[in-house]
């Protein structure tokens, strides 16, 4: 079956950051089957222990408080020195809070600046000073396409998907010149378990998505292996949308 | 597994313009990713070349010279099509006009030079869409890709036609993605940024940038950039994406060409 080679990750070092939802477990496993060696870190003992069952059990990670900038240094500079590279980040920014604007707490705006942006961004920026250094690296941002369209109730979320579509900007005028390339999936409405169509389509929303059906990490998994390969090689700093069609429509 | 979905095994691709530059690329791409291809262009000597390069990787190729401004010409290309592979998986609109007097000031630019780029470059696409998303649909599965450019989004000075039409063509794209998903039809815009080719040789000398000092990557673009993205974009790995722009810009969009976008950085390739 021919398949060019430019796609494979061949032994890429992937550390993959989790600290909510299950998507990204799938991902991480569908990096390991394009060929990354993949490293967890982990918000939670749950998370890590969830991850490794669907990515595999002997698969490397550890826990790490991603809210303080000195733990991400920390566990960038045991990667290093195990590695001596590290080649992919993939994070996912979409904690959620929904809530009308007139219920939102100073809690709320700070968990979610907390958990969306400022985890992100310093997780961003330690990784690419690492990759700046060995003048290669890839960095996948997932967020929502509200960071581009807003919806009822999702003020606080959306404001904090839009930061992350605009980090992906910064970092590609800082950093794409060391041989980085960082971009940003801008998913649709996308869901981890395996729900059957009819059950999906019973949802009032779902009608509204042109192909009539919620993303899932298989639909996700082939767009972020491109963007972490060597192939993708000029396409940075643009969030890549992949909803259904959502954004197309009006 | 899951590299298998970039497979292009046993589909039929169906490009205009896919006898030289960015096109020629995406035609290398997708023979070597398994994919037959049709090739549509106005001069028969590339087309016939890009045929003989798909033969040598062990595919099936037909060359087809074809005007996209003229629908009874894309009507020929499309039967002809049909008749030698019984379908078309893909279609890449991909053909654009080439011409020395595309960056004008508005007030010399006569009717004629505005006409001749709208029919090829929408009015063309347009055509070939409507064609083969007929078929398409009959079979209730096909994929659209559409090649626009960064100035279909950004205004480029005094050139009119070719922002306006590949403005058009995102648009269409959309509408495309919009009306056809019910048919099981995708259709995606491919942005490409700054990529010197043959065509832009002739075309924008005076106004592409010399060098990628003032892009973020820092380089201009390569055409065989735009390969994988045409095998992703063409094969079952983006089922879930339609109506889309896929950039491929070295991160041109993401500030600007101008000094005044950002402060350069400097190149540790170059040293400027």
């Amino acid at each position: 079956m021919p398949i060019i080679k430019e796609f494979q990750l061949n032994e890429s070092i992937a550390v993959i950051a989790i600290t909510s939802g299950k998507e990204l477990y799938y991902l991480g496993e569908y990096l390991q089957i394009a060929g990354a060696v993949i490293f967890i870190i982990a918000q939670t003992n749950d998370i890590l222990r969830e991850a490794r069952e669907i990515i595999g059990k002997e698969t490397m990670g550890t826990v790490v408080d991603m809210t303080n900038r000195a733990n991400i240094v920390e566990v960038k500079d045991r990667i290093v020195s195990e590695f001596s590279r590290i080649d992919i980040l993939v994070t996912d920014s979409r904690w959620m809070v929904a809530k009308p604007i007139g219920s939102i707490t100073e809690n709320d705006w700070n968990e979610i600046n907390v958990n969306n942006c400022r985890t992100t961004f310093f997780l961003c920026q330690v990784f690419a000073e690492a990759m700046k250094q060995q003048e290669y690296g890839r960095i996948v941002n997932i967020a929502s396409e509200l960071g581009d369209r807003a919806v009822a109730d999702c003020s606080i979320f959306s404001a904090s998907q839009a930061t992350v579509l605009s980090l992906t900007k910064s970092f590609t005028i800082e950093y794409a010149k060391f041989g980085l390339r960082i971009n940003c999936i801008a998913t649709g409405w996308t869901l981890a378990e395996d729900i059957p169509l009819n059950e999906q389509q019973k949802e009032l929303l779902v009608r509204y998505i042109p192909l009539r059906r919620k993303g899932t990490p298989a639909d996700l998994a082939p767009l972020l292996i491109f963007l972490c390969s060597e192939a993708c090689d000029y396409t940075t700093g643009q969030p890549i949308f992949i909803d259904g069609g959502l954004t197309a429509r009006p | 597994m899951i590299l298998d979905k970039f497979n292009l095994d046993r589909k039929v691709v169906l490009i205009t313009g896919g006898g030289t530059g960015l096109g020629l690329e995406m035609v290398k791409f997708l023979s070597r990713a398994g994919a037959d291809v049709i090739v549509a262009g106005r001069r028969l000597d590339p087309l016939e070349s890009a045929v003989s390069i798909v033969e040598s990787v062990g595919r099936k190729a037909l060359a087809v010279q074809t005007d996209v401004s003229d629908s009874s010409q894309v009507q020929n290309l499309v039967e002809k099509s049909l008749g030698r592979f019984g379908k078309i998986d893909v279609l890449i609109n991909n053909a654009a006009i080439v011409a020395e007097n595309i960056v004008k000031p508005i007030w010399d630019i006569s009717d004629d030079e505005w006409s001749a780029a709208v029919d090829v470059n929408l009015t063309g696409a347009f055509f070939c869409s409507r064609e083969v998303s007929k078929h398409m649909a009959d079979r209730g599965t096909g994929k659209i890709i559409n090649t626009a450019s960064g100035f279909g989004l950004r205004g480029g000075k005094d050139i009119y036609m070719y922002c306006c039409t590949k403005g058009g063509i995102i648009q269409l794209t959309k509408v495309l993605s919009f009306s056809l998903a019910r048919f099981g039809i995708t259709a995606n815009t491919i942005v490409p940024g700054f990529i010197p080719t043959e065509a832009t040789e002739s075309e924008f000398r005076t106004t592409l940038p010399k060098s990628g000092d003032f892009l973020p990557a820092g380089e201009l673009g390569q055409p065989k950039h735009i390969g994988p993205i045409a095998v992703y974009l063409a094969s079952s790995a983006s089922d879930y994406m339609t109506g889309e722009i896929f950039t491929l810009d070295g991160g041109g969009l993401s500030a600007g060409i101008a000094p005044t976008g950002y402060s350069p950085i400097e190149n540790p390739k170059t040293g400027r």
